[in-house]
């Protein structure tokens, strides 16, 4: 009854009866007051009448109409000079009304029904799934924290590719709201699908195994390993005394420390041309480990109650194998090596580029550049040691160290050390051609084209494929023969063509719950950012992923791959908004030198992951009491020398920097500028990314800050100042408080307590408070008001999870299963990966 | 017969004066537009970080034609009767650096949706209109800076070439076999393009109404990338004009880089190689003895050393312009009459104003083209009464002969600047 009535007089009224309490009908005695002498009934400045302005923001001209009244009044720029200004609360009441119906009215037009809009792959997903389509997995530039971009490497402003990656000239993508999976965004153009064409062929060409059959035989390096004369150190005078193996002394260097290579063992045969094909490989060391307590401790600090650590990483042979500043070196694993000088085999199984090679270093090694023969001879072997001749002859110097190396070595070095007898490279594949190219041609090269591309089709297209559905691409195939090109040309081009089409390049859904096929998709490329596997395919095909243990173990397989990698990567870098990161970077430094930038991103890598991997807290995020370090960020960022190696440890937080993500550097340096910070800019951050909170845009016309450096006001003074103004303090109120507290952490996120150039005048002051009143003294005070926002935090997470799983953005009607994921997560302690498998089986992201 | 023209010494010791040569010969015969309508060019020259805003702009209190130049566009003195400068124009946005890819646009690419081009930039404009009447409809040049400026239709950014690069793609001829892999390329790209878009009209078919919209963007660059593959094949057989000068060497510093990059401007202009550019140019450590990046020389902070760099790396882009000025001023327009100047309208701004992250009254300099030039031109700067300078925007496309009345965010052409009769 009553709906007929509202449908009557809709019919009757047209559609103002529905809107007729429109909270934009209260601001009409305010508009009445100040604005319609000017823009009413009896004149229309500007051809502006705003007492016939409508309230149905659908329309596009009545949008536009009150969002022009807002900029005025944001902009304080109306009423005009000479006529009665609203008094400022009146006019602060009307801005908040109109800012808060306009944000509804313009999310009512990007709305999209609740429902995931059709959607290419964004230019990560398209190389990810080249890489799984073509086998390409273990190529360099396709693995998954290698990030394409054109990178300045020492901050000189030349900017140059530092990937060969197939998408590497792909424009960026478009975000929303800091995602690139959201589909109503991503844009198609005809530029765009001419690089897809070219990344196609490009990557078929690196699948496709041309020449001959490269020497894929086991190779055994035995010492002396690295051979190549003149590195100089303890390593290199060892084989003087001794040639039965390769020992490790001191700690390999980070990059930016230029020691030609100190203490990385490189196989010295291959270290120039690597591995010939690219493959799995099985590598074998024979090790021992000596003298881990010592008696040499006065002038070698090594860590006498830690077991020595043996690391195995991998290295491009075409940007310097001993390198220390070739950024393309990636550590594979390590080995607790027991210090009894017992010969033990240790073996890891690797995917190794063509070209490149592995290399030995002692990751808990001390380090000291200085320590050279002479000095241990004269401290522990005084009877052997002769002083250099103060009037020496240059052969005589060049002499002296590897003389005195010889006495420290026959009487016996007691220093502890690392001894690598051999290092072994076994294909694990031999089979030539590889995989990525019998894939593409057949194993014997003469199988029927149908049946080739009817396979890839399936795989590309992410469901099985009758011969039907591929007549188009044999057709071509077959005519590209007919006009004289191979048969392997011919295939290429009907690969392209594959890869090209829509069925490859965009991610189709059917509408209502997700089966088979569309789920097995949207589960791959939201932890895998790639294609569904095999295994996940065969599932879909037997519509087994409705079984919910089934699905379970899915998720859990597909979290422990290390393809997630991807996952961790992506949504951290856009929920936390380190996409930013290199953006703007600093004018130079060690920022370049020591290549901190993928550091950053490898410490959240770490610390999320784990969150993930252990099932944590999420409150963690916010803090905790351990965070992940390694030597370099420790040195460098945190001030701290308890940490050692390159690879990501966690270790017991310290203040001032404290646990959680926070403070991270990455964080840091993404939410300033490389230059300066600036309260505002991480108060929004933290409102934005953690708290789901944004503030409203700043008004139009709204000069920004510029900051006076000659020494004479912090920020916070002319914040100070800005928030004194009425128009500005409304929102400055709930913005600068979140953002002062940074205060203490420079542009890229060190410690400090006082600005920069002001000579010591200008003290960093990080106390705020809250909006709600909460006084916080700084940074820690600041995370322990974060902590009783759990709720909030969490929350807000669950929604960017669901965002960048869906690629739609979450609409009013989602808040309901929202809810319900929260209510199941609260059960079990907010923990990470079990929101995350929430999220992948809520509705929200099983429905299109 | 076509006469074989002796090639004056490009540049003469000392570098003052260089002299294009003669346009004729150089330009591919056969392939000059209809000789009525007038053929017109656009470069703009760019930056990434604004300028200081106290040596730009002229007094403003000094509207017209009797205003002093101020210290940064001091090397224009010469050509001051040639050009405009445009106070408190502006696209009426903030958002500091999100400002200088609108510049050529007048759109933020996150508003693009509510605006029929989108975000799309004036040189994609002109190069959609141009079509292929040249090899390069549209070239985004950069020196040691990223190219931010231009953006096709869909809102996607053009990816920029460097100084080598852009001379490769002038002058040098792929050698036969390339051409013939290139001409098969094309080819096999257009029989590909087949047989997705029939596969796209498939795939169209089976989404619903609002997924079919979304989609209709990859139905459009199929029959775009048709089109252009089209376009494209006669330029892969046609011979490239002979190079006048040697390739001039790269990575010499941003001083030398960019004049370079000015002289192949001009050159590409004069071949009729191209209809728009855009260059953004920038800093490498070192450059005119400054130690320190641009970045952080823009966040100065009013201090001393950081503003002196900033108004030297800035005095450097005037140069530069004027340069570019001097250069097609010396050079007769065989296809339109007049000079290469008169017909080619040179811009140089920045969508981003001042290094403090200022979008407000950018700055815009603007010559030749066939405008009206020589004065400063003060716009109002009251809130209600500015005008966007996507006004200028719509000036330049109209100029260029593009018959359209708005662009963008534009509220007609800008007033006060008017064509030479």
């Amino acid at each position: 009854m009553k709906a007929q009535l509202v449908a009557l007089a809709v019919a009757l009224f047209g559609g103002s009866v529905a809107l007729a309490d429109s909270p934009l009908d209260r601001l009409r005695p305010f508009l009445k007051q100040h604005c319609q002498e000017c823009h009413g009934p009896t004149k229309q400045a500007n051809d502006l009448r705003f007492d016939a302005l409508g309230v149905d923001l659908s329309k596009k001209e009545t949008l536009e109409g009150w969002q022009g009244i807002l900029d005025q009044l944001n902009a304080g720029t109306m009423p005009p000079k000479g006529k009665p200004k609203p008094d400022v609360k009146e006019a602060a009441a009307a801005i908040r009304t109109l800012t808060a119906e306009l944000k509804a009215a313009y999310a009512k037009l990007e709305s999209t029904g609740g429902k995931t809009v059709v959607r290419r792959l964004n230019r990560y997903e398209l190389r990810n799934s080249l890489r799984d389509l073509l086998y390409l997995d273990g190529a360099a530039d396709f693995r998954p924290d290698v990030m394409v971009k054109l990178e300045d490497r020492n901050g000189d402003g030349v900017a140059r590719w530092t990937s060969n990656d197939p998408t590497r000239e792909f424009p960026v993508d478009d975000l929303d709201d800091g995602f690139d999976t959201v589909g109503s965004r991503l844009v198609m153009s005809d530029f765009l699908l001419k690089k897809v064409i070219s990344a196609a062929e490009y990557s078929l060409d690196l699948a496709t195994a041309s020449g001959k059959k490269p020497n894929l035989d086991k190779q055994t390096f035995a010492a002396p390993i690295r051979t190549e004369s003149g590195h100089g150190d303890l390593h290199h005078f060892s084989h003087l005394a001794d040639k039965s193996f390769d020992g490790i002394y001191q700690r390999y260097r980070e990059p930016g420390a230029s020691t030609g290579g100190l203490g990385r063992v490189v196989p010295t045969k291959i270290a120039k041309t690597g591995v010939a094909a690219r493959g799995r490989y099985r590598i074998t060391v024979e090790a021992s480990a000596h003298n881990q307590k010592h008696p040499w401790g006065d002038l070698i600090k090594s860590r006498q109650d830690e077991p020595m650590l043996l690391g195995l990483h991998m290295i491009d042979s075409q940007q310097g194998a001993t390198s220390d500043d070739n950024p393309k070196s990636v550590k594979l694993t390590e080995w607790e090596v027991p210090a009894d000088g017992t010969k033990r085999a240790y073996t890891f199984d690797t995917l190794l580029d063509e070209k490149w090679v592995p290399w030995l270093g002692w990751e808990n090694a001390p380090y000291d550049r200085g320590l050279t023969p002479s000095k241990l001879v004269q401290k522990y072997l005084p009877d052997s040691f002769s002083p250099l001749p103060k009037d020496a002859k240059e052969k005589e110097r060049q002499l002296y160290e590897p003389e005195m190396a010889k006495e420290l070595f026959a009487a016996g070095y007691k220093g502890p050390h690392l001894r690598i007898f051999s290092l072994t490279i076994e294909p694990l594949d031999a089979a030539w051609p590889p995989k990525s190219h019998t894939a593409l041609y057949g194993v014997k090269e003469t199988e029927p084209v149908e049946d080739l591309l009817r396979a890839f089709a399936s795989r590309a297209f992410r469901r099985d494929m009758k011969p039907d559905d591929v007549a188009r691409y044999v057709e071509l195939v077959k005519a590209q023969m007919e006009q004289g090109r191979t048969r392997a040309e011919a295939l290429r081009t009907g690969y392209t063509a594959v890869i090209a089409s829509p069925r490859f390049y965009y991610l189709k859904e059917a509408d209502g719950p997700l089966h088979g096929y569309a789920l097995a998709t949207r589960l791959s490329y939201f932890f895998w950012s790639s294609m569904p596997d095999e295994e996940l395919l065969a599932l879909a095909k037997a519509d087994k992923l409705k079984d919910p243990a089934t699905l379970r173990k899915q998720l859990d397989r597909m979290l422990d791959d290390p393809r997630s990698a991807a996952f961790v990567r992506r949504f951290t870098s856009r929920w936390l908004r380190l996409y930013k990161l290199g953006t703007m970077p600093p004018p130079g430094g060690f920022y370049y030198h020591r290549q901190m930038e993928a550091e950053m991103l490898k410490q959240t890598d770490a610390f999320f992951a784990h969150l993930l991997r252990e099932n944590r807290p999420i409150r963690e995020v916010i803090d905790s009491d351990y965070t992940f370090l390694n030597e370099r960020t420790a040195q460098w960022i945190y001030q701290r020398d308890d940490v050692w190696g390159d690879v990501f440890r966690k270790v017991p937080a310290k203040a001032p920097h404290g646990g959680g993500m926070l403070t991270m550097p990455a964080v840091m340096t993404a939410t300033a500028n490389g230059v300066d910070t600036s309260p505002v800019v991480r108060g929004v951050w933290l409102l934005e990314a953690i708290l789901g909170t944004p503030p409203a845009p700043p008004p139009p016309d709204v000069e920004p800050l510029s900051p006076d450096l000659r020494g004479k006001k912090t920020i916070r003074d002319q914040l100070d100042a800005h928030r004194k103004q009425p128009a500005c303090a409304t929102c400055h109120q709930k913005i600068d408080p979140f953002g002062f507290p940074f205060e203490n952490f420079d542009e890229l996120g060190l410690w400090r307590t006082q600005y920069r150039d002001s000579g010591g005048k200008l003290k960093v002051d990080p106390s705020a408070e809250l909006p709600e009143g909460t006084a916080v003294k700084d940074i820690a005070g600041l995370k322990a008001a974060l902590l009783k926002k759990e709720p909030q935090v969490v929350r807000h997470l669950t929604e960017k999870l669901l965002v960048y799983g869906t690629g739609r953005k979450l609409e009013a009607t989602d808040r309901g299963e929202v809810n319900r994921i929260l209510a199941d997560l609260e059960k079990s302690g907010n923990k990470l990966r079990d929101l995350v498998k929430l999220v992948a089986t809520n509705k929200v992201f099983t429905t299109k | 017969m076509r006469p074989d023209f002796h090639r004056r010494t490009f540049l003469r010791a000392g570098g003052v004066i260089l002299t294009l040569p003669m346009l004729e010969a150089m330009t591919p015969r056969g392939h000059a537009a209809p000789a009525k309508k007038l053929v017109k060019r656009f470069v703009c020259l760019t930056n990434n970080y604004g300028v200081y805003p106290a040596a730009f702009f002229p007094d403003p209190t000094q509207p017209g034609a009797k205003y002093d130049l101020p210290e940064t566009l001091a090397p224009l003195k010469e050509h001051k009767a040639d050009v405009s400068v445009f106070s408190n124009l502006d696209h009426g946005n903030t958002g500091g650096h999100q400002g200088v890819p609108v510049l050529l646009s007048g759109v933020k690419p996150i508003n693009a949706t509510g605006f029929p081009e989108g975000n799309l930039s004036i040189d994609q404009k002109i190069a959609d209109w141009v079509g292929a009447d040249v090899r390069f409809p549209a070239l985004a040049l950069r020196v040691n800076e990223a190219n931010l400026i231009s953006f096709t239709r869909t809102g996607v950014q053009v990816p920029s070439i460097d100084l080598r690069q852009l001379y490769q793609a002038l002058f040098i001829d792929d050698v036969a076999a390339k051409k013939a892999t290139a001409k098969e390329q094309l080819q096999r790209h257009r029989s590909i393009l087949d047989v997705v878009k029939a596969e796209a009209d498939d795939f169209h078919k089976g989404l619903g109404k609002q997924d079919q919209r979304k989609f209709d963007e990859y139905l459009d660059s199929v029959r775009t990338l048709e089109k252009k593959v089209e376009l494209q094949q006669p330029w892969v057989v046609k011979p490239k004009p002979k190079a006048p000068i040697n390739e001039p060497p790269a990575g010499k510093g941003t001083a030398a880089d960019l004049k370079a990059m000015v002289e192949l401007v001009a050159l590409a202009i004069q071949t009729d190689s191209t209809r728009a550019v855009t260059l953004a140019s920038g800093f490498a450590n070192g450059d005119f003895g400054l130690s320190g990046s641009y970045h952080g020389f823009s966040h100065h902070g009013q201090r001393e050393k950081e503003v002196a760099a900033l108004k030297a790396i800035e005095k450097n882009q005037i140069a530069q312009m004027a340069y570019l000025i001097e250069l097609l001023k010396k050079q007769d327009d065989p296809i339109s009459g007049g000079t290469l100047f008169d017909h080619t309208a040179i811009l140089f701004g920045c969508g981003m104003a001042t290094g403090e992250h200022s979008n407000k009254n950018l700055p815009l300099v603007l010559a030749g083209g066939g405008f009206k030039h020589g004065e400063h031109k003060v716009y109002p700067a009251e809130g209600a009464k500015r005008v966007p300078a996507a006004n200028l925007l719509l000036s330049i496309l109209r100029n260029h002969g593009l018959e359209i009345d708005r662009f963008g965010t534009s509220t007609g052409t800008l007033t006060g600047l008017e064509v030479r009769k």
